[in-house]
């Protein structure tokens, strides 16, 4: 594959999954700057491998949701020994920077039911938060999201069954008292 | 969203939800950074091992070729650089042949996603490996570990490619089972090995790697011999402190000397280097100016270096 096609189809990939991707890592973030960032950081990661491979990856989105998960949960480590230096040094702290200045969006931004929904799944049982979300949210199959997470499809399917059941409870959806 | 509503879920949160976007300004932004981010890191077309090989035969590679190339060099050689570079660790004199020829070869002769899925796994392993067995020896150093983080972390992204593949392709379910089985082995394996490493950090390495590199510097400066004869007896009384601060706090005669030795302990990977230096140099001192910062356990040694120094005196 050409050069030139390669960077058309990130692009592409960019403009149909960004907002997905940044959605994934809101939810588990609970921070819009950290979330913009991790999601610029999951497409760098992306490009190193599309770049490397070309058409070689055949699923890109869950691709990216590896990705994205993987960020993650680096950053959670990091934060666990965050310091000012790493707040302020490197090309990173410009991004907080300018995110910063930025017009600081209010929550009512994020429809109420949106709001209310995102806060509920983090509620239920943390391995069910993410594959309840992937498959209801974003729409991923139990199989792709088996490839995300490294378990099988099976205990995925397991977990989607149990996490919605929590999830119904909490939110007060549940009207057959499983 | 039949499938939502099969499960009586709350479709309109969902909807909302799927509605939380960036905004535009933030997409551009981050679009441009990513952009200049591709310029930065363009694209290179082959995966990694197939240029490699192909650098080293000057040919496109096909199996064929390769197969070829293998043929030659089993002729070249005899098949015994080969077999020697298989033990070889990185730093040695055969380690890119084992990496780059052995591997590289080995590599093309594998067929199917999963046999090649196994493949990668195994050299991720083969590199965990190596560097617990560089660890083992003392010789692991900062460049080393680097080198082989990115030996690793270019399998495992060509693994996870290749499950990724074999999974996306309409197989047999024999097939995708095993590919399976490939990644749950893949994920123990590497778990195993990062509790290993991890040990290994926690315990003896970091003060493995400090006397190593001592004693490195310590050959190549060779002209001074007296000096140097004294200075691997000094380390060596140094690591006997260390020991007894592990074991026995309550004597107290050391002071001094346990505070040097936690303090090497608690260097940090990125510093070592320099802080050799700074031993190094502190220990010149001390052979110049006669300076007794040495207590009761060097003290022997230090009146031996006064006898010394009183004998050159007398010439």
């Amino acid at each position: 594959m050409e050069p030139d096609t390669i960077k058309n189809k990130f692009i592409r990939i960019y403009d149909d999954e960004s907002d997905s991707i940044y959605r994934f890592c809101l939810l588990r973030t609970s921070d819009k700057d950290v979330a913009v960032d991790l999601m610029q950081d999951t497409f760098m990661r992306f490009w190193d491998v599309l770049s490397r491979e070309g058409s070689g990856i055949q699923n890109m989105r869950a691709f990216l949701f590896t990705i994205a998960r993987n960020s993650i949960i680096d950053w959670y480590r990091k934060k666990k020994s965050l310091s000012l230096d790493a707040l302020t040094e490197g090309e990173g702290g410009m991004d907080v920077e300018r995110f910063l200045d930025m017009p600081q969006r209010n929550d009512l931004e994020m429809a109420h039911e949106a709001k209310f929904l995102m806060e509920k799944i983090r509620e239920i049982d943390s391995h069910y938060q993410q594959v309840v979300y992937l498959r209801f949210v974003e729409g991923l199959e139990p199989r792709e999201i088996a490839d995300i997470i490294g378990e099988s499809a099976n205990v995925v399917s397991v977990r989607i069954h149990r996490g919605i059941k929590q999830l119904r409870k909490i939110t007060g959806y549940d009207e057959n008292k499983v | 969203m039949t499938k939502n509503n099969e499960h009586n879920f709350p479709g309109e949160g969902i909807r909302a939800l799927r509605d939380v976007r960036l905004l535009p300004e933030e997409k551009r932004v981050v679009l441009a950074r990513l952009l200049q981010y591709t310029e930065e890191h363009p694209v290179t077309g082959f995966s990694v091992w197939k240029r490699r090989l192909s650098d080293l035969f000057h040919l496109p590679v096909q199996p064929a070729y390769a197969f070829g190339g293998i043929v030659l060099l089993l002729l070249v050689t005899g098949g015994g650089a080969t077999f020697a570079a298989e033990g070889a660790l990185p730093g040695d004199l055969l380690y890119p042949m084992k990496i780059y020829v052995n591997e590289s070869v080995q590599g093309v002769l594998k067929v199917g996603d999963a046999r090649k899925a196994k493949w990668e796994a195994e050299k991720t392993v083969r590199r965990l490996e190596e560097a617990e067995s560089l660890a083992t020896e003392g010789r692991l150093s900062t460049t080393t570990i680097e080198a082989i983080k990115v030996h690793v972390e270019e399998s495992v992204s060509e693994f996870h490619v290749i499950v990724e593949r074999a999974r996306e392709r309409e197989t047999s379910e024999e097939e995708k089972e095993e590919i399976e089985h490939v990644h749950a082995d893949f994920d123990a394996t590497l778990d195993t090995h990062a509790q290993i490493l991890s040990t290994m950090g926690e315990s003896a390495m970091p003060d493995r790697n400090i006397e190593q590199n001592t004693e490195r510097d310590e050959e190549e400066k060779g002209g001074e011999e007296s000096s140097t004869a004294n200075d691997e007896s000094r380390n060596e009384t140094r690591d006997e402190d260390r020991d007894e601060d592990g074991s026995d706090d309550t004597d107290d005669d050391d002071g001094s000397d346990r505070q040097e030795g936690s303090e090497d302990r608690e260097d940090s990977d990125e510093e070592r280097d320099n802080d050799n230096e700074d031993d190094d140099e502190r220990e010149d001192d001390e052979d110049e100016d006669g300076d007794d910062r040495e207590d009761d356990d060097e003290d022997d040694e230090s009146s031996d270096r006064r006898e010394s120094r009183d004998e050159d005196r007398d010439d």
